[in-house]
């Protein structure tokens, strides 16, 4: 007689009643096989753990130790300190906070900028493998905001799509793009902000590495000039838009 | 144990992974934090079991980066983070402190130099671990059949789903976590 299928072995192991169960009886393949099914179940019972409900309070010090990564440990005043952990208006809790107001209200900001950051990155959720070019950890030393992220649709066959991210850091906005290869170009690459109907622009300045970084100015309204456009310049002379763009993308805050 | 359980759970990977926010750090912990807490509790006193939960979760947001969903659902890698602080944990006490009370120094003397972490929570973290990596529903089937000894009969009806589709998830569920068995004790053997 054939051996008894797995699903079988393990009926029995259980303790349920399984067509052809006779055979285990007589076969020692067989009920070697359900011995260590009852071993493996006898396990798991012996190791579960039933969760036990974690004393009040416990969230709170997670939060307050992920809003104050240093070595102090001292917990922060009481109850309200889990809401810093909420994504929604961190400033709000300070008001009200006595002589240590500024402080917190430092703090919570930074955590603040951290919920900022996965906020945004939510909405590139469709470009998983995107590359997160600036950091912004609880506790990490460069401290920067994302603003707004763009994933740039390659215009040209000759490059692979990429990204780029305006950031904010020490009260600068920064654009950053990042593309995996930089393409041989005759002449050079340069970087602009478009109006969404692509007529007016804004040149930020020339692309020489795979991931440059260049400054926006400082009254830029990014609303109104949403998309990124990298172009192929040739050493013309000319400073307006030579038409020949590689990549562009419309940023998303 | 139910099926908004499951569903529940396979969300929250997903949103991890997708969005850590604070705000999903925060369902993480609702979600598990109870059970790292209970696990902790089995290798150490109370209060140091608050002070491995608080440790563990910390981990899990600034490793929040390094999750990868594809490598296995969300509760497996907090159990794993939660293994390596419960071993912080005991690495961290000396040898005179544990030495104070004898259930604990019982613990101490078991375990390797390697992995301090004695044997009954050993088994309970990697239980743990290969019950949430075994994803829904198989987790919460072999939970049911197992632990709480119901018959695919009852989990199906239960969980609404076809008894062949319960028996091939526990049996693939209980083969797996009998692999892992053999395979623990194999490697310490």
């Amino acid at each position: 007689m054939q051996h008894l299928p797995e699903e079988s072995l393990v009926a029995l192991a259980l303790g349920e009643a399984v067509e052809g169960g006779e055979h285990a009886a007589e076969c020692a393949a067989c009920s070697a096989e359900i011995a260590a099914f009852r071993a493996a179940a006898q396990r798991v019972r012996a190791a579960d753990v039933v969760p036990a409900a974690p004393p009040a309070g416990l969230w709170d010090r997670i939060a307050a130790e992920l809003d104050e990564p240093s070595a102090t440990p001292a917990a922060p005043t009481g109850a309200s300190d889990a809401s810093a952990l909420s994504p929604a208006r961190p400033e709000e809790a300070s008001t009200g906070a006595p002589v240590t107001s500024i402080e917190v209200a430092r703090r919570r900001r930074r955590f603040g900028a951290g919920a900022l950051v996965a906020a945004s990155l939510a909405s590139a959720a469709a470009a998983a493998s995107i590359a997160v070019l600036v950091v912004t950890q609880l506790g990490g030393e460069p401290r920067a905001t994302n603003v707004a992220e763009a994933t740039l649709d390659p215009l040209a066959t000759t490059v692979e799509a990429a990204r780029a991210e305006v950031v904010e850091r020490d009260g600068q906005r920064l654009l950053v793009v990042d593309v995996d290869e930089l393409p041989e170009v005759d002449g050079y690459l340069d970087v602009w902000l478009l109006d969404p109907d692509a007529q007016q622009m804004v040149s930020l300045g020339v692309m020489d590495a795979s991931t440059t970084q260049l400054a926006l100015p400082g009254g830029l309204d990014l609303d109104a000039f949403p998309i990124v456009d990298v172009s192929v310049e040739p050493f013309d002379g000319d400073p307006t838009h030579s038409g020949d763009s590689l990549w562009r993308g419309a940023l998303e805050s | 144990m139910s099926s908004e359980e499951a569903v529940e759970a396979e969300r929250l990977s997903r949103a991890f992974a997708q969005d850590p926010s604070p705000e999903a750090l925060r369902q993480a912990y609702e979600r598990w934090g109870g059970m790292v807490y209970a696990i902790a509790c089995r290798a150490m006193a109370p209060h140091d079991a608050e002070d491995v939960v608080q440790q563990t979760f910390v981990s899990v947001w600034r490793s929040r980066d390094s999750y990868d969903p594809d490598a296995g659902p969300l509760g497996a890698w907090i159990v794993a983070i939660a293994r390596r602080r419960i071993a912080d944990h005991w690495r961290s006490r000396s040898a005179s402190e544990l030495a104070v009370d004898p259930e604990t120094l019982h613990g101490a003397l078991e375990v390797g130099e390697g992995d301090p972490v004695s044997d009954a929570v050993e088994d309970a973290l990697t239980v743990q671990e290969e019950l949430e990596r075994l994803g829904e529903p198989a987790r919460t089937i072999v939970r049911l059949a197992v632990v709480e000894d119901r018959s695919t009969a009852w989990i199906a009806e239960r969980l609404a789903m076809p008894a062949g589709t319960v028996k091939s998830h526990l049996s693939r569920g209980l083969r797996r976590l009998r692999d892992r068995w053999e395979e623990s004790h194999a490697a310490s053997a």
